[in-house]
C-alpha cells in the first residue's frame, strides 16, 4: 500500500515535470502557433476561439472592454472554423478524408498573433519594449486516414444503412397515418397560397409570397411538433436502440488518424518596439519551417526539416546560453524517425538537426542527435524521457526524468 | 438543449422546364452521416455520407404535388464538438429556400437522426 502512495504521488509529480518539458522534445516538428512560440508563449496560454462570438469575447476580455491594445496577448486563429456558414465545404468525415486539394490549406491554416509586455524581472526581454508577434502554419499533404480509422467508418456507415432503413419504414408509415388534425393543417398550409401566381416574378409578387411563406412557417412548426412525436412513438425502439448502442461503442472514442504523405509550412515574425514606440520598432526575431513526412501504421514515421530562424532567442552551439546578439540567422536540417504505430500508447524516436550559421558568429557550425521515448498513461498524459548529444556537445541530461524512470522501472521488477 | 430534427413544409413552384436542385450540407466537423433522398417511391440519392451538392430533383413542370422524403442519421464521431447539423438547401423553383436543422447529442458517440417532407406545390 505504502508503494502504491509513493508510486502515485510520485508519478504525479514526474507528469507535471515532464509535461512541462515538452516543448524540447519536439525540436522537429514546426510550432502550432509561431507567433506565440517566437516570444515564447506557453501552449496553455494561447486563447483559441472557435466561432466569431468567442473571439469578439477574448478580444474584449484581452483589450479592457476595447479600452486599451492587449499587453500580454496570443490568440490562434483558424479562419475557415471561426467563419463557418452555411456555405462550408464538407466537413464531415467524409470530406475532410481528402489528404490535398483546395480544401486542405484553408481547413488547416491556422494564424497565430501575440503581444508581449514583460516587468523589469523578466529576463531575456526587455521591460521598456513591447513585443509583438504575427505567425502562420498551414498543411499542402495532411495523409490520408489510417486502416483502423478507415475500418470504423465503415463499420460506422453499415450500421446507419440498417438505420436508414428502419428511419424510412418509420417515415413512410407515420405518413400514411396521419390525424385529421394535422392533415387539416396541411390542407391550412395550401390554402394561405391560393391564388398566388408563381409564374409571376415581379419584386412585388415575390414579396407577398415570401410573406405568405413567414406565414406558413407558422403551420409547419405546429406540423412538424406533431410528426416529430409520432415519429418516436412509432419508431421500432429496440431495434433502433440496439443499432445506436453498437454506433456509440465505435463512434465514442473515435480517432481521425492518417498516415501517409504530409507536409506542412510555417512562418512567423515578431517585433520589438523600444520605449513602446512604433517608430522604434525592429525585428526581434523570425523563422520559418518546413516538414515533410511518411508515417506508416507498422514501420512507423519519418520526419524531415528545413528550418530557418533569425536571431533565435537560444543559441545552442554556445552552451545554450540567450542569444544577446543582434542579427544571428541559422539554418538548421533535420530528421526525425518515430517507431510505433498510429494509435500506439508506446513511440520511441531518434532525431538529429544539423545547425549552420549563415550570419558571422563565433560558434561553429554543430549538430544535436536525440533519442525520445514516450508513453501515453491517460488521454493527454505522457510519461516522456529523451537522451542524446545536444548542439554544444553536451549530453543532455536531466536528473529527475534519469532517476524517475529508474523507480519507475525498479518498481516494476518482480523478485 | 435546444433542437430541430423534423421538417415538413411546401417548396413553391411553377410550371416553367427549369430544374429544381437540392443541396445539403451535414456536419459538424467531424462527424459521419450517411442520408437517403426520394421523391414519392423513387430513390434519388440511397445511402449517401457526407454532403450531397447540387442533386437535380426534377423540372418544376413535373414536380407539383411530390414529395421530396430525405433522411439523415449522423453519428457524433467528433471530439471537438457534440452538435450535428443538417442544411437542407432547395433552388429553382419560385425561392431558394434554406432549411437549418440541428441537434447537440448528450454523450460521445450518439446518434441524431433527422427527417424532412417537403412537398412540390403549385397554387
Amino acid at each position: 500500500m505504502k508503494k502504491i502512495l509513493w508510486f502515485t504521488s510520485f508519478l504525479m509529480v514526474f507528469i507535471s515535470t515532464t509535461r512541462a518539458q515538452e516543448v524540447e522534445l519536439d525540436l522537429l516538428k514546426a510550432p502550432v502557433s509561431p507567433a506565440s512560440s517566437l516570444l515564447g508563449f506557453a501552449q496553455s496560454e494561447i486563447d483559441k476561439p472557435t466561432d466569431v462570438s468567442d473571439f469578439m469575447a477574448t478580444i474584449q476580455s484581452a483589450s479592457d472592454n476595447f479600452s486599451k491594445l492587449p499587453s500580454n496577448f496570443a490568440i490562434d486563429i483558424a479562419p475557415f472554423w471561426l467563419t463557418k456558414s452555411n456555405s462550408l465545404n464538407d466537413i464531415s468525415t467524409t470530406g475532410l478524408a481528402n489528404s490535398y486539394g483546395g480544401n486542405v490549406i484553408p481547413q488547416t491554416l491556422v494564424l497565430s498573433f501575440a503581444v508581449k509586455n514583460v516587468d523589469s524581472t523578466t529576463i531575456n526581454y526587455n521591460a521598456n519594449s513591447t513585443y509583438a508577434g504575427f505567425g502562420f502554419k498551414f498543411y499542402l499533404y495532411r495523409g490520408n486516414y489510417d486502416t483502423n480509422t478507415q475500418e470504423k467508418l465503415n463499420q460506422i456507415a453499415k450500421l446507419q444503412q440498417k438505420k436508414l432503413e428502419l428511419m424510412k419504414n418509420n417515415a413512410d408509415q407515420v405518413y400514411e397515418n396521419l390525424s385529421s388534425e394535422i392533415i387539416e393543417l396541411k390542407e391550412k398550409r395550401e390554402q394561405l397560397f391560393q391564388g398566388i401566381d408563381t409564374e409571376d416574378d415581379s419584386p412585388e409578387n415575390i414579396q407577398l409570397i415570401e410573406l405568405l411563406t413567414l406565414r406558413a412557417e407558422k403551420i409547419n412548426a405546429e406540423i412538424e411538433e406533431k410528426i416529430e412525436i409520432l415519429l418516436e412513438q412509432n419508431k421500432s425502439t429496440e431495434e433502433v436502440s440496439n443499432l445506436d448502442e453498437k454506433i456509440k461503442a465505435i463512434a465514442a472514442d473515435f480517432q481521425l488518424t492518417r498516415i501517409g504523405f504530409t507536409w506542412d509550412f510555417a512562418g512567423g515574425i515578431s517585433g520589438e518596439f523600444q520605449n513602446k514606440s512604433f517608430n522604434q520598432g525592429k525585428i526581434y526575431n523570425a523563422g520559418i519551417w518546413t516538414t515533410l513526412g511518411y508515417t506508416t501504421e507498422k514501420a512507423g514515421a519519418f520526419l524531415g526539416l528545413i528550418r530557418y530562424l533569425h536571431n533565435p532567442e537560444r543559441i545552442f552551439a554556445l552552451d545554450n546560453t540567450i542569444n544577446e546578439l543582434n542579427s544571428v540567422s541559422t539554418f538548421d536540417m533535420g530528421f526525425r524517425y518515430i517507431v510505433g504505430g498510429t494509435q500506439s500508447k508506446f513511440n520511441a524516436s531518434i532525431e538529429a538537426v544539423y545547425r549552420s550559421y549563415l550570419s558571422d558568429f563565433e560558434a561553429d557550425n554543430s549538430w544535436r542527435l536525440m533519442l525520445n521515448l514516450d508513453y501515453a498513461i491517460l488521454k493527454n498524459q505522457k510519461i516522456t524521457f529523451s537522451f542524446g548529444k545536444n548542439y554544444d556537445g553536451t549530453t543532455t541530461k536531466d536528473g529527475n526524468l534519469v532517476a524517475a524512470l529508474g523507480t519507475v522501472f525498479g518498481f516494476g521488477n518482480k523478485r | 438543449m435546444s433542437s430541430k430534427t423534423t421538417l415538413d413544409t411546401l417548396y413553391l413552384i411553377n410550371s416553367s422546364t427549369r430544374k429544381v436542385y437540392l443541396d445539403i450540407t451535414v456536419g459538424d466537423e467531424g462527424q459521419t452521416s450517411l442520408l437517403t433522398v426520394r421523391l414519392n417511391k423513387e430513390i434519388v440519392e440511397e445511402n449517401h455520407s457526407g454532403n450531397l451538392t447540387k442533386c437535380t430533383i426534377g423540372k418544376n413542370n413535373e414536380l407539383n404535388d411530390t414529395i421530396l422524403k430525405i433522411e439523415v442519421t449522423i453519428a457524433d464521431t467528433s471530439r471537438k464538438t457534440n452538435l450535428t447539423f443538417v442544411n437542407i438547401k432547395l433552388s429553382g423553383g419560385v425561392l431558394t429556400r434554406n432549411y437549418p436543422l440541428y441537434k447537440t447529442v448528450s454523450k460521445e458517440g450518439d446518434s441524431a437522426d433527422y427527417y424532412c417532407h417537403i412537398k412540390f406545390f403549385k397554387p
